[in-house]
């Protein structure tokens, strides 16, 4: 019985691998220009990532995929593949498109977008990380299940699994579930920062050397803590630190969870 | 009686426990650096000696051009179970899972695979039991698997991809089960 689990092992270290599938990488890109154009939106489903920047000055998008075939066999199925763009009203849709001939074979795994950066983006993503960052003008993205990473972006409108955020637009940012929220606020030119989480934690960088208004709403398990320029209240014994003016006020931050912890601190 | 029912399961706790009820979930290695990951959960029945029948159930998704793929599957198993140790089970499965994906902008279809797996289940409570074997509600095993997995007809998704006609995977499958 000695060999039984030495059998295991090797059963184990050789239980992986796959055979009679041959997979075909292809990139697809498509260009518009930015002229009369406001907004840019995009619906889609990704194994991989979406990532949108700002500092082009069209719209260019990129996409890859993936063709998972059955060896030697022909991968001009990836001919079908394109990235439609659609103008209306101010409004372009990008839309991964396989002219009418769907196929299960293929996969799409990124789509990279580059936007001249005033322009408006609005993501719809079922699947798949999102990333946005350079981009002046304002940003929704709903995508309940993915991780949602923003980097110096205009107002923003989020909903996602989960968010990382370095932002000087204020807006609104609501996460489900678990979902940690992690901002750096790195201005003070808007009016309000909305964050609204589940169970998930609240982590919000300020600048201390400017003036917030703090509201922070707290229900079931969830506390909040605040320690942010010399000023700390919350935690053990503290004082509760529901509603604050800090300097001469400012923006308004406002945070409410049902379950996870808050904190606000400065911005380092 | 208890006593003799008790000795016997002490070598083969399935004597008693005539129902398994687990949760499986591995992966197996794919071409340029993908990884497919598999899961499913499982009954099996054990009306005879060293035999069981049951199924699985397991679902996936795929992104697609035009939008999520998803799966549902319904896989027939019959197992062989052999107890080397009082702890320790060794076993062999084969089924015949039966797919139906729909969405992603392609028409629904279905996909049949069959699979053989061997591996062994660890079984840390019942045998140590003793009398008291017959009275526990349910003892845990923790299971290490090999699959091969074969794509009969209709492509099988296995995610995240929908795997051609005459693809095989050979998956390691970590699973935990409830023996009752």
């Amino acid at each position: 019985m000695k060999t039984a689990p030495a059998a295991i092992a090797l059963g184990f270290l050789a239980g992986c691998g796959t055979f009679g599938v041959e997979v075909v990488e292809r990139e697809v890109k498509a260009s518009h220009p930015a002229d009369g154009i406001a907004r840019v939106t995009a619906d889609l489903s990704v194994e991989g990532e979406v990532n949108a920047r700002g500092g082009g000055s069209a719209i260019d998008a990129a996409m890859s995929v993936e063709a998972w075939i059955e060896p030697g066999a022909s991968a001009a199925l990836l001919d079908r593949v394109r990235i439609a763009m659609e103008e209306a009203s101010a409004t372009l849709a990008v839309e991964p498109d396989t002219k009418g001939a769907g196929t299960e074979q293929i996969v799409l795994q990124d789509l990279d977008l580059i936007l001249a950066s005033p322009l408006a983006l609005d993501l719809e993503v079922s699947h798949g990380d999102v990333s946005v960052s350079d981009l002046d003008g304002p940003v929704g993205i709903h995508a309940p299940d993915s991780a949602v990473s923003l980097e110096r972006t205009g107002p923003v409108d989020v909903e996602a699994r989960e968010v990382t955020a370095e932002i000087a637009g204020g807006g609104i940012i609501a996460t489900t579930g678990v979902g940690a929220v992690t901002i750096d606020v790195l201005g003070s030119d808007f009016d309000q920062l909305l964050v609204t989480t589940e169970t998930g934690p609240v982590t919000i960088h300020l600048p201390a050397d400017r003036g917030w208004d703090i509201e922070l709403s707290t229900s079931g398990e969830a506390t909040a803590t605040v320690d942010l320029g010399g000023l700390s209240c919350g935690g053990a014994g503290g004082d509760p630190c529901d509603s604050i003016r800090f300097g001469e006020g400012g923006p308004l931050i406002r945070v409410e969870s049902s379950g996870g912890a808050i904190a606000v601190d400065d911005l380092r | 009686m208890i006593v003799a029912t008790a000795s016997s399961a002490d070598a083969d706790p399935t004597e008693i426990r005539k129902v398994g009820l687990g949760l499986r979930a591995g992966g197996a290695a794919a071409p340029e650096g993908h990884i497919l990951f598999d899961w499913a959960v499982d009954g099996t029945f054990r009306p005879l000696p060293f035999i069981g029948f049951g199924g699985e159930l397991s679902g996936g998704r795929v992104s697609l051009v035009e939008g999520d793929r998803t799966a549902f599957a319904v896989a027939p198993h019959v197992e062989y179970v052999h107890f080397t140790r009082p702890w320790l089970e060794l076993f062999g499965r084969a089924g015949v899972p039966l797919q139906t994906r729909s969405g992603g902008g392609v028409d629904s279809a279905g996909g049949l695979a069959a699979y053989a797996a061997g591996g062994a289940r660890w079984w840390p409570e019942c045998h140590e039991s003793g009398p008291e074997l017959a009275d526990q509600i349910g003892c845990l095993s923790f299971g290490v698997e090999v699959r091969a997995l074969h794509a009969v007809s209709g492509g099988y998704l296995v995610m995240p991809a929908v795997l051609p006609e005459g693809a095989t995977v050979l998956m390691t499958s970590f699973t935990i089960g409830l023996e009752l």
